[in-house]
């Protein structure tokens, strides 16, 4: 370590959509990611809130133009545009043109930061969502009950293997722990997995419709 | 406010007498980590004053929006077009300057391990010449304006504290003081080494408020 790391933001080795500018440069004081959209109408941050881990979050359209959606507000956030969120805030946007990337910089306020359990579970959940687009529902199953060892307390872990044991014909109380435990660590996973079709083959068990009621 | 915004350009610049920058996380309302934008209006200028962040310490993280930068970091020097991130540790001295007109930089910082404090640090710039000229009762005086009209933030009414004892005003120094301590612990640590309130070091209720008594 010479007291410095310096890199190119688009010369950081993308995961999916997302640049891990955070892990790249080995950043321990805040979260920081930045998210592109290739085309304009892409998604460029998916709709979710930050009550899990009560981050306040900053927002700086870097490249290009977006349309953020906060609190049922539309942002119009050409370059340059600075949005901050509370954490209980539901908030999305979209690229408004093409090559549209956001800088994302996040902590709790008042408290010592701690990388987000998303972006340490990262890597399984992709290896799991690779056997989940293959139909391969039990062996799925198997790479998130290994990665719970690790992150007991990832909530989209618990949400996928509810998914993938639903799908895989999996005994109903082990379906509904992991959805139960989902919620519990989120309480956003319950109005998603009311909708969710990976919930289909379980949607009529009455352990699961006590989780999230019934399908809208 | 579930949320704010803003605009880089539409945040007022402000200076402490040297570069002048734009307040990000004061004008947004952010607590969480430091967030502050630099522009150089033309090539040459300094970007950022040459400073480390050991006495925090805090990480800080650069990237830089638009133009170039030139960063000088320890004995390095590193060419920083439009899109560069530049990661720095605390104890490493950095400063940079503009390779192009209208070169623009934010700064993000926060401390690893530790809860970062959103003092009001950046509130007190537009008073920081008075101070270092010396001109304690006038930079009091400009100081309790910003003081008062910022309650949730310590480091205005600590820097108040200071000024008013060098000018000789024990009453107000003390008084100034004791909000600034009753708002975060880390002023009472600071003042019991700050040669500025050597003053009042004797005053019974300056050692009752920090607890040397």
């Amino acid at each position: 370590m010479t007291g410095f790391t310096a890199a190119q933001l688009h010369e950081i080795p993308p995961r999916d959509k997302w640049i891990p500018v955070r892990d790249h440069l080995g950043i321990g004081a805040f979260g920081i990611n930045a998210y592109t959209a290739a085309k304009a109408g892409e998604t460029v941050i998916g709709e979710h809130v930050e009550t899990v881990s009560g981050h306040e979050e900053l927002y700086v359209v870097v490249e290009g133009h977006a349309t953020f959606t906060v609190d049922g507000d539309e942002i119009d956030a050409p370059l340059g545009t600075l949005v901050r969120v509370d954490p209980e805030t539901r908030r999305k946007a979209v690229a408004k043109e093409d090559r549209t990337t956001v800088l994302v910089t996040g902590a709790a306020p008042g408290a010592i930061f701690e990388v987000s359990a998303w972006e340490e579970t990262w890597q399984p959940n992709q290896a799991a969502m690779k056997l989940y687009r293959e139909q391969r529902y039990a062996e799925a199953s198997g790479v998130l009950r290994d990665a719970l060892k690790t992150y007991p307390d990832a909530a989209q872990l618990h949400y996928n293997l509810a998914c993938f044991d639903s799908l895989a014909g999996a005994y109903i109380g082990t379906v509904a722990e992991s959805l139960r435990r989902a919620i519990e660590l989120n309480p956003g996973f319950k109005d998603l997995a009311r909708d969710d079709s990976d919930f289909e083959p379980v949607r009529g068990e009455s352990a699961i419709q006590e989780l999230v009621g019934e399908a809208r | 406010m579930s949320y704010t915004v803003a605009r880089i350009e539409d945040i007022p610049e402000i200076t402490d007498g040297r570069e002048p920058w734009r307040p990000v996380r004061h004008h947004l309302g952010i607590k969480a980590f430091g967030v502050n934008v630099w522009t150089g209006k033309a090539a040459g200028d300094r970007l950022i004053n040459e400073h480390d962040e050991a006495d925090g310490p805090d990480e800080e993280l650069y990237l830089v929006l638009r133009g170039r930068a030139r960063f000088e970091l320890g004995d390095e020097q590193l060419d920083a077009p439009a899109g560069t991130l530049v990661f720095v540790q605390p104890e490493t001295r950095r400063t940079a300057f503009a390779e192009e007109p209208d070169t623009s930089l934010l700064a993000l910082g926060g401390r690893r391990g530790g809860v970062y404090d959103p003092g009001g640090w950046e509130l007190w710039a537009p008073v920081n010449p008075l101070y270092r000229d010396g001109e304690y009762a006038k930079a009091a005086e400009q100081g309790r304006l910003i003081a008062d009209a910022n309650p949730d933030y310590w480091v205005p009414a600590y820097n108040v504290a200071c000024c008013e004892a060098l000018a000789g005003r024990p009453t107000e120094a003390l008084a100034y003081l004791r909000r600034a301590v009753e708002k975060a612990d880390q002023p009472r640590e600071y003042a019991k080494g700050d040669s500025d309130l050597d003053s009042l070091r004797d005053d019974p209720a300056f050692k009752e408020l920090i607890g040397t008594s």
